[in-house]
């Protein structure tokens, strides 16, 4: 009876929240009314739906060996496909405008060679990070190893970039043969990166109807999105103020700008001017941190939802207007950011539920006796995971497997969750949200409710301590803070205090745990410190974050002097 | 100000001389000014620049170092009174009732069917926490929803009282079904609120002591109802689940209610919704489709919702979130940039349509590469060859207003400019168009920065794209005042050159 009672109000309550929640959205965004009294393109909706009807007709067709058609490579001709059709059609409706397929093809080639060029950076990303995870192996599960390998790889090739910035270097003559270079030193990996990442067909088990259209329309989202970006300059004031401002002037000086705060991506999309002197490819870059963003969601999900509802997932997230948003008008770095946030999230959900060895061997197991293969002792399958490694990495593998303590061993995903944090905080400040709700996370993933809870106390005393609140001006709203950040750090200490009595060895574990995150999270951050300790000759934070910037400071009393003395 | 006066009057020179004593009372009566436009050396011209009421009185303020940031950030968070600003900020969020525009809006799927979840939990929850849950959620829901429906609907309209809003409902009539509802639901949210409002009023203002605490405990119950919640899920749901509410109390404390500060909160939670609102099946666990939640087991719900949010969605974008008339939604791309691209526009006509003017300015602004250029919005910046080094940024008049605190007259401030090395000053004609601060202090700075420049024989006129109509004759001319006609193309430019 109880229940029935709780279902009815529940079912009501749910029902005047949705009305609700619905008509409050409809009356403060008055734009969808018109968007969808005005909507021109129908004809192009019913062409795409009857595009994707044909796709989950031809994909679910019973095959007696699964379909090897869909690649990398003929996606890419999918979406190029999509694109003309989307094109042509806009042209048919702006009656002032025509189109002639010389210039479709123009079109076309262009959004194919930038596409291209963003797909070689992505590639000297992903070697690099192949070649630190054959250095330094790390237990992940083999479908998260591909976007993990490109998050550290950009973070790598980025650290290269501020070094050669900081001497000055960062020019075409230097960076190309550089990153040449790297793709030719480990020249198996790139091919096999290459093969795997165009031309390896695509598991696409499992998909229906639902994950079809869902997989459809996002491409069209991507679609509408990447060919906005074709143009020589950025739109939106934050980007043509700041992170597309920066890569144009760091290829102009050939080195790093004085000032600013760490600017991480925009130093690795200044890699569109220095290697290739375009600022669609500028752009382009800043869009590949939108799209590593949706792989790297589609992993996460997958460890939930199968194909179909990961399919969904990303749709529903790309769909918003933000997004996009951010993703073509106002290239801000905050989809980057939320890149390497997922990759981190994607760590951590290995350290939390580590993937047996046993069921990696099986899934190379299942793909050798696909190939009529036989199945494989480890050793036999550790050659055949590191045969695209060349020799000084698999030395240089063995040197550090020797001389590096264990308990960097043994915390190797947290090293790395902390790496990579590290560089996300030189992406954008407000990485420390997700820095210290991951340190949080760890607490609760060992000890509990409890453990979360003095984690919780600590971290928000720490955060009003050191004043996070005053750099968005909130804090001065606030009169009784100076007092509450003690009482919340107490509470947070009696609380871990009790624990450590009470869970001696896993609080142990917990501080060790958050000395290694913090540790690696500081490391790529000196870098930057250093140059902006190198413009201000001062240890504040707010030096150390900010630096020097060229920009002239009007100098009040200087002036009042001078307007006085008549000069 | 009176110390000041004490000891003016108490010094023996001014004590003898009570002319000059008179004269220097006089000389810090002006300069106590806070108004820079009414020094007597400057010229307004009347009727054309609105100058803005002073704020309400009676209210705790607090100090604010940096109006600029305020203008800039805190408009996203709303300026009710602290506890409301931070309450309701979920639900502005998502509705964008304080800032309007698309680039801040996420949808309403993550809103509407999020607490639902609570609701509808696997039957792995026992009746009676269960009931504890439902009244736990429908309780804190219809709290905030209250005073955020409330809120909103009083920011719209300008008011802060409860009261004068239910005057103002009363008399509204509504525009259809979608419109009716929405005005019964702001009456009883403002019924409601009625009561609370003076409440919270009476602890708070601008600043208060109690918002940080309330938080807390606010957040401290929302993790008792998440764990109770998701008690029997797996370890790894749990740690992701909790690091997204802890990364989205710092966002809430931290964020200013700039939606892309805490983007994974839009993003991740996608996943569990999905999860708990489909019923796919669970490899490795005891999956029983008796088991499921009532929202999992009606899992066409879920396809209902998403492709109601896909269609708007899809409208919305296909008319590049611009959807003004039938022209403008036919505009899936932007029309100069995709001619670029087909060849059919030059480099230098996609530049013009986008940024007018800009090959002029680039070639103005960079004929010397030593000068500085002082620069009040506009988007030229990345045009002026070593901006970082060249161009003084004053976006929100931050720089200016100390200017004319320090120099008093326009001249001195142009003067100090020129001898700082400044020789173009670039300004965004429409800047003021941004200012969603109560007391408008934006508008005050920019009409009083407009003033600096009208009629100083120290500046000239460049360049702009703004133009008016004579009075005297019918000519239309390059102008930004209006002292010799009316406006016939706003324009969003002007260029002037210190001599």
């Amino acid at each position: 009876m109880s229940e029935k009672i709780i279902k009815i109000i529940s079912v009501l309550f749910a029902l005047i929240w949705g009305i609700v929640i619905f008509t409050e959205y409809w009356h403060y965004n008055p734009n969808y009314a018109k968007a969808v009294q005005l909507f021109q393109y129908t004809d192009l909706l019913i062409v795409f739906i009857l595009i994707g009807a044909g796709l989950s007709w031809f994909i679910s067709k019973p095959r007696k060996t699964p379909l090897k058609l869909i690649n990398g490579f003929s996606l890419f001709g999918f979406i190029l496909f999509l694109d003309a059709i989307t094109v042509s059609f806009f042209y048919g409706k702006i009656e002032s405008l025509s189109l002639n397929t010389a210039g479709l093809m123009a079109h076309l080639g262009l959004f194919a060679g930038v596409a291209f060029c963003i797909y070689l950076i992505y590639l000297v990303s992903r070697v690099l990070g192949f070649s630190f995870t054959t250095v330094f192996p790390i237990k992940v599960s083999l479908s998260d190893l591909p976007i993990i390998q490109v998050a550290l790889g950009t973070a790598i090739l980025t650290f290269l970039l501020f070094f050669l910035g900081i001497l000055g270097v960062l020019n075409v003559f230097i960076v190309a043969p550089l990153l040449i270079l790297v793709l030719a030193v480990n020249w198996r990996a790139t091919i096999d990166i290459i093969k795997k990442s165009l031309f390896k067909p695509l598991n696409i088990e499992g998909l229906n109807t639902l994950g079809i259209f869902c997989f459809l329309f996002l491409s069209l989202f991507l679609i509408f999105d990447f060919a906005q970006i074709l143009r020589p300059f950025p739109a939106g004031t934050d980007s043509i103020n700041l992170y597309v401002n920066l890569p144009k002037l760091i290829n102009d000086y050939s080195g790093l700008v004085a000032g600013n705060q760490p600017y991480n991506w925009s130093l690795f999309m200044s890699l569109g001017l220095v290697v290739f002197g375009r600022i669609d490819v500028v752009l382009g870059l800043s869009f590949l941190g939108s799209f590593l963003a949706l792989i790297a969601l589609f992993r996460l999900s997958q460890k939930w939802l199968d194909i179909n509802y990961s399919a969904l997932c990303l749709l529903l997230f790309f769909s918003v207007p933000m997004v996009n948003f951010l993703a073509y008008m106002d290239m801000k770095i905050d989809m980057a950011l939320l890149f390497i946030s997922l990759s981190v999230l994607l760590l951590f959900y290995n350290w939390l539920v580590p993937p047996t060895t046993s069921s990696t061997i099986k899934k190379v197991e299942k793909k050798n006796s696909e190939k009529k293969g036989k199945g494989m002792k480890s050793k036999q399958l550790k050659k055949i995971l590191h045969s695209s490694s060349p020799f000084y990495l698999v030395k240089t593998k063995a040197f550090f497997a020797k001389n590096i303590p264990s308990v960097f061993v043994q915390n190797r995903l947290l090293i790395l969750m902390g790496l990579l944090s590290g560089f996300g905080f030189g992406i954008k400040l407000t990485f420390v949200f997700f820095f210290f709700a991951l340190v949080t996370a760890v607490w609760f993933a060992e000890g509990g409710l409890l453990t979360f809870l003095s984690a919780f106390f600590l971290t928000l005393g720490t955060t009003f301590l050191l004043e996070l609140d005053a750099h968005p001006l909130l804090r001065s709203f606030h009169e009784s803070v100076d007092v509450l950040q003690w009482i919340l750090l107490a509470v947070g200490l009696v609380m871990a205090a009790f624990l450590f009595f009470k869970e001696k060895a896993i609080m142990i574990k917990l501080v060790r745990s958050s000395l290694i995150l913090s540790l690696f999270f500081l490391l790529p951050i000196v870098p930057w410190f250093g140059k902006n300790y190198a413009e201000t000759e001062s240890f504040s934070v707010e030096d150390l974050l900010n630096g020097k910037e060229a920009t002239p400071v009007l100098d009040f009393k200087g002036l009042k002097k001078k307007l006085k003395q008549g000069k | 100000m009176s110390d000041t006066l004490q000891s003016i009057f108490m010094s023996n020179i001014l004590f003898k001389k009570r002319t000059l004593s008179w004269l220097f009372l006089l000389l810090f009566c002006v300069m106590q000014t806070s108004s820079f436009a009414q020094n007597k050396e400057e010229v307004v011209i009347p009727g054309l620049y609105a100058m803005p009421e002073k704020a309400e009185q009676g209210q705790k303020t607090a100090v604010i170092k940096k109006a600029a940031v305020r203008e800039d950030m805190h408009r996203f968070m709303g300026y009710e009174i602290l506890p409301v600003r931070y309450l309701s900020l979920p639900f502005d969020v998502f509705m964008k009732n304080n800032v309007g525009a698309f680039f801040v809006d996420v949808g309403f799927l993550l809103l509407m069917l999020f607490p639902i979840l609570f609701l509808f939990p696997k039957r792995d929850i026992s009746i009676k926490k269960r009931g504890l849950l439902t009244v736990a959620v429908i309780g804190l829901c219809s709290l905030l929803m209250i005073i955020s429906v409330s809120s909103a609907f009083l920011n719209q309209n300008n008011l802060t009282d409860p009261d004068v809003g239910l005057s103002l409902l009363a008399a509204k009539t509504s525009d259809g079904i979608l419109a009716g509802i929405s005005d019964a639901v702001n009456n009883i949210a403002l019924h409601a609120y009625a009561p609370i409002y003076p409440l919270i009023s009476s602890f708070s203002g601008e600043s208060d002591s109690i918002t940080y605490p309330i938080l807390v405990f606010l957040f401290l119950g929302l993790i008792f109802l998440v764990h109770t919640r998701i008690k029997t899920h797996s370890r790894e749901t749990k740690s992701i689940l909790f690091l997204i509410l802890m990364y989205a109390f710092l966002w809430w404390i931290l964020g200013s209610g700039a939606a892309w500060y805490g983007i994974l909160l839009f993003c991740v939670p996608y996943i569990f919704l999905i999860k708990g609102m489909s019923n796919q099946e669970e490899q490795g666990n005891n999956w029983d489709f008796k088991n499921l939640s009532g929202l999992a087991k009606r899992s066409n719900l879920l396809l209902l919702f998403t492709v109601a949010w896909m269609f708007l969605a899809f409208t919305h974008r296909a008319a590049n979130y611009n959807p003004i008339d039938a022209e403008r939604t036919k505009h899936i791309y932007i029309p100069p940039i995709t001619e670029y691209q087909i060849g059919n526009i030059s480099k230098e006509q996609l530049l013009n349509s986008s940024f007018p003017s800009v090959v002029e300015i680039e070639k103005l602004l960079n004929k010397n590469e030593n000068s500085l250029v002082y620069r009040v919005g506009t988007q030229m910046k990345f045009f002026i060859t070593k901006n970082d080094r060249r161009v003084v940024d004053d976006t929100f008049l931050d720089l200016f207003e100390q200017m004319i605190q320090r120099f008093k007259n326009k001249q001195k401030v142009i003067e100090a400019l020129k001898i700082s090395g400044v020789e173009y000053i670039i300004l965004d004609l429409a800047l003021a168009h941004n200012d969603q601060t109560p007391d408008k202090s934006l508008t005050r700075k920019f009409t009083n920065f407009l003033n600096t420049l009208y009629n100083n024989p120290s500046v000239e006129m460049s360049l702009t794209n703004r133009k008016i109509k004579l009075n005297n004759t019918d000519e239309e001319i390059f102008h930004v005042f209006q002292d010799r006609g009316t406006i016939t193309q706003q324009g969003n430019f002007a260029v002037f050159r210190i001599k």
